[in-house]
């Protein structure tokens, strides 16, 4: 038990210069002690989440991995990985170019003022606006409940406070049962924020994840393209909404007649 | 659902279809991930890729057998492999004993044994009881003596300290007990 306490002490960086050099010392020549110390230092590292225990010498095992991964059919599983990844990446990142020029056009818009442009951007906006509902969505309060985060985030969103309830959304985010609702919130604030980019990344997760809900994703994304004037971008998702009977089919239906 | 060798077997096939459905249904959790702790965007592509790999090479060695969802597992590996990543530079400053890998290729397969480390670690401390594992977990998370006492109602360190300690003898003795142990170890 005293061993346990000193490699304790060492591991959590407890002890004075002269004992550190009593305790390396030690290591040295002790072997049983080594060995000891050894087992704690790596269960240490590998069940701390802040650290990782690295391997710190050779092995034939690792030989025979490097070797199967040098190998043919290794090579074009490579191949295949780097070809999906560009082809998923490319996607949302030539997305996020488009963004940018919507943006970057806009404020050109802004400064000079020119009535034409500023009409059909806000006509996307209005259809946006009809659309979103924001004083619609489901409550996070219960009649019963006392105040919880939840509560909270949702007075701050419907105070359009966004950056707050953002915040506070994502505190309350891991694990709880509302995820599919918080990210709707959270997607939406950060769409009013015109932060398009988190906005979609955001409806992403909700549209991978395994919720019941996960199928909203889509309706809300449409709507984030629509605001973000990427209509093309928008039919596409409405398309498939209504091809797959998504939630707010009938709604996706009506909007795409809209921008047709 | 579906049976999890279903996708390592696609992996070392190469099946490029199957490979855009794992990338589809996972990618963006790992990204979220990475990007929510410190990480860019190409960081979470890097980790994906090497992850997938690690699955495959391991797959067509071992034929190993995935307990949870493949989902599950895949986060893991990745999460795992992020660790790893943010710790590099801490650890090279610290320790001159770090292999530094000379290659992608051996970077991975470095990977796998410390994963399979980590494995072996955290299935030892899944079998020990549920109040050893509650107070190793506060432990290994580096949570006072002092915590510990308050939150267990302990009548002073000492008793907190032995009750760590039998626990963690416990650990061990999983640890070492179990046949990966010798492979492991000396690593």
């Amino acid at each position: 038990m005293e061993d346990d306490i000193l490699i304790d002490n060492y591991l959590k960086g407890l002890l004075s210069q002269e004992e550190k050099q009593a305790f390396q010392e030690r290591l040295a020549s002790d072997a049983r002690f080594r060995e000891q110390f050894d087992l704690e230092h790596k269960l240490f590292n590998a069940l701390n989440e802040d650290s990782w225990s690295y391997i710190e010498s050779e092995s034939s095992d690792v030989d025979e991995y490097k070797n199967l991964l040098e190998g043919d059919d290794m090579m074009a599983l490579k191949k295949t990985l780097s070809e999906t990844n560009e082809a998923i990446n490319s996607k949302t990142s030539s997305n996020r170019r488009n963004i940018f020029m919507y943006l970057a056009a806009a404020s050109v818009v802004l400064f000079l003022g020119f009535q034409f442009f500023f009409n059909q951007d806000m006509s996307n906006q209005e259809l946006y606006n009809a659309y979103v509902g924001l004083d619609d969505l489901p409550s996070f309060v219960s009649r019963s409940d006392v105040p919880n985060s939840l509560s909270k985030a949702q007075e701050l969103f419907e105070a359009r406070k966004y950056k707050d309830a953002i915040n506070l959304f994502e505190s309350a985010q891991n694990g709880n049962n509302n995820l599919a609702q918080i990210l709707i919130y959270k997607g939406l604030a950060y769409t009013e924020l015109e932060e398009l980019d988190e906005a979609q990344f955001t409806f992403d997760e909700l549209i991978n994840s395994n919720l019941l809900d996960a199928e909203k994703g889509y309706w809300y994304k449409a709507l984030l393209y629509l605001k973000a004037d990427q209509v093309e971008e928008a039919k596409t998702i409405l398309k498939k909404i209504v091809a797959k009977n998504l939630h707010n089919k009938s709604k996706a239906e009506e909007l795409l007649d809209t921008l047709n | 659902m579906t049976d999890n060798s279903y996708y390592l077997k696609a992996l070392i096939e190469n099946k490029a279809d199957i490979v855009k459905a794992i990338y589809t249904a996972n990618f963006f959790k790992v990204r979220a991930f990475v990007v929510k702790n410190n990480g860019q965007i190409q960081d979470a592509e890097d980790i994906f890729q090497k992850a997938l790999l690690q699955l495959a090479v391991r797959y067509k060695k071992e034929k190993f057998v995935i307990n949870t969802s493949f989902e599950a597992y895949l986060f893991t590996v990745c999460k795992n492999l992020w660790r790893r990543e943010l710790n590099k530079s801490k650890f090279q400053v610290t320790n001159s004993d770090l292999i530094e890998p000379k290659d992608d290729n051996e970077d991975i397969a470095l990977a796998i044994m410390e994963q399979k480390r980590w494995e072996l670690f955290t299935e030892c401390l899944e079998k020990i009881s549920d109040s050893c594992k509650k107070i190793l977990k506060l432990f290994f998370a580096k949570t006072s003596y002092a915590k510990l006492v308050e939150m267990f109602d302990y009548n002073s360190e000492t008793v907190a300290r032995q009750r760590v300690f039998k626990c963690k003898n416990k650990l061990k003795e999983l640890v070492r007990g179990d046949h990966r142990f010798s492979k492991l170890i000396e690593l």
